[in-house]
């Protein structure tokens, strides 16, 4: 195995140690807290869970500009956005499923029309459409920019549908990490649990996007080779003009080649 | 604990592991593939060279 | 652009009052759905009233979903946006074009709308003004994105399916600053300068220039 391949390996152990890791303390070293009670175990998770989310997208987003503007266009930008996004909308969807579990009993119900709550289920369609649109088919360039197109729009609405849904209504408990008047609320060891959970998820998240884009051009590459084989099999059939063949297959070896 | 918080827990891993296991399987798959097909268009690729 | 702007939204003005789909089909299909509204919410104290400013953008926001599509089949049947691009006409011409017609039949819906809401639902209009700006701008955004949106899934099959799911989230700001701003002008008697009025320019200016910008790269498939 080459070293790029062992790194992988790499990231993807210590996310898994991590996340263990995280579950551990999470669930049998810290105590329980003064207000949530064992609710707050679910504070380990939530939160590292929800910064992936929003990390995804935001690669997505930069890799849209990078395909889209012409001298970096590449289908690698493409392959990392369309990974990314997958990788995201797993982990939005996580993301509210955890919130949901902690708001019930917590605020009594399963869903509250906060802002912050209501703009990442906006966020989770929308690249929920970015995905769908992805699988229109047509020539990989064509697919790469409207997907682009598509990215640069969310990301754009993601800070309107924001502001727009804080306007409306807000009773979602502050930013907890971010905010430093707030950070006396969490110390010791549960500070240390969540940073290791944010910091195991955060491997997860490269190791999985690693591996999806892997997937990605081994699927693309995979493609013109069988069309090739096809339009071989038929020039053969045709009365055997190989020749029209051969140089096809080489250029898209080179092209298959340069992805790694 | 509560029920909410093993829910929570449970939900978090099914849903990275079940998506580890989906590319999981899918990578392994390809791999086979791309290397079948690599062979099979080397082999072509040769006797075309010989003609 | 203006130009290549004005061709193309004469001409698909032009194919809608030949065809009278609108007409025949868009407002006698949101009048039903106010009627709809009616029976489901039902007629007693005042919740009509209440209510209209929602049930007024979310049928609005279904129609013109419907002009969207309506406009893009026009161009997808017999490869008339070939037909397009063969002409020369600018990228950005083009999107201006088939915006404005769009926006042109969504105003014909909500004027309908709106006299439904004031007939049917016996909603007294006040800050007329800030009404009819709200509307402006809260179509220019949402037809932008529809366009854009429609543009993008022009080439699958089921776009009829696929353009609700894409452009009714990424709406959702306008649905829900057009909604709060009709009820600022028909409940609190707001003017102009209503925050929520702000809030559709700027999401309705920002929309068009992002389709203006990109749809070369859009039309180019």
């Amino acid at each position: 195995m080459n070293r790029s391949g062992v790194l992988v390996r790499l990231i993807g152990l210590l996310a898994i140690i991590g996340i263990v890791g995280t579950y551990w303390m999470g669930l049998v070293v810290t105590p329980p807290d003064v207000f949530q009670g064992n609710l707050v175990r679910l504070v380990y998770l939530h939160p590292p869970v929800a910064w992936v989310a929003y990390l995804a997208y935001g690669v997505t987003s930069l890799a849209s500009i990078a395909f889209l503007w012409k001298r970096t266009r590449n289908l690698k930008w493409d392959r990392l956005a369309a990974s990314s996004a997958e990788v995201g909308v797993l982990f939005t969807g996580l993301t509210l499923v955890t919130g949901s579990i902690w708001g019930r009993p917590t605020w009594g119900v399963w869903w509250t029309w906060d802002a912050r709550l209501t703009t990442t289920a906006l966020l989770f369609l929308l690249y929920l459409g970015y995905l769908a649109i992805r699988r229109i088919p047509g020539d990989r360039y064509k697919v790469g920019t409207r997907s682009a197109v598509a990215g640069l729009v969310a990301f754009i609405d993601v800070p309107i549908v924001h502001q727009s849904v804080v306007w409306w209504k807000t009773l979602h408990q502050g930013a907890t990490v971010l905010n430093p008047s707030l950070s006396p609320k969490i110390h010791g060891e549960m500070a240390w649990t969540l940073l290791l959970g944010f910091v195991s998820f955060t491997l997860l998240y490269v190791w999985f996007t690693i591996k999806r884009y892997q997937v990605a051009s081994m699927t693309d590459e995979l493609e013109d080779v069988e069309v090739d084989r096809m339009i071989r099999e038929r020039l053969e059939s045709d009365g055997g003009v190989l020749s029209g063949g051969a140089p096809r297959a080489e250029s898209n070896f080179v092209d298959g080649g340069s992805l790694k | 604990m509560n029920g909410y918080v093993e829910g929570g827990y449970l939900v978090v891993t099914g849903g990275i592991g079940g998506y580890a296991a989906w590319l999981g399987t899918r990578a392994k798959k390809l791999r086979r593939a791309v290397v079948v097909v690599r062979d099979e268009t080397s082999v072509q690729r040769r006797s075309q060279d010989k003609s | 652009m203006f130009h290549d702007a004005m061709i193309v939204a004469l001409k698909d003005v032009r194919i809608e009052l030949r065809s009278k789909v609108l007409l025949n089909q868009l407002l006698p299909f949101v009048l039903v759905v106010l009627i709809l509204f009616g029976f489901a919410i039902g007629t007693a104290n005042q919740t009509l009233v209440q209510v209209s400013p929602g049930i007024f953008w979310v049928v609005a926001f279904f129609a013109a979903i419907l002009a969207v599509e309506r406009s893009l089949s026009v161009e997808s049947d017999n490869h008339a946006k070939e037909g397009l691009m063969v002409y020369g006409l600018e990228p950005a011409g083009v999107f201006l074009g088939k915006l404005i017609a769009v926006m042109v039949e969504c105003f014909a819906v909500e004027v309908v709308l709106g006299l439904g809401v004031v007939v049917l639902y016996g909603v007294k209009l006040h800050g007329v003004m800030l009404l009819i700006l709200a509307s402006l701008f809260a179509t220019l955004g949402l037809a932008s994105v529809g366009v854009l949106f429609g543009a993008l899934s022009a080439a699958t099959k089921v776009r009829e399916t696929l353009l609700p799911l894409l452009v009714l989230p990424a709406t959702a700001p306008v649905l829900l600053a057009a909604t709060k701003a009709w009820e600022d002008g028909i409940v609190n008697h707001s003017g102009i300068g209503d925050p929520w009025l702000g809030l559709l320019v700027v999401f309705g200016l920002v929309f068009l220039a992002i389709g203006l910008v990109s749809f070369e790269s859009v039309l180019e498939d």
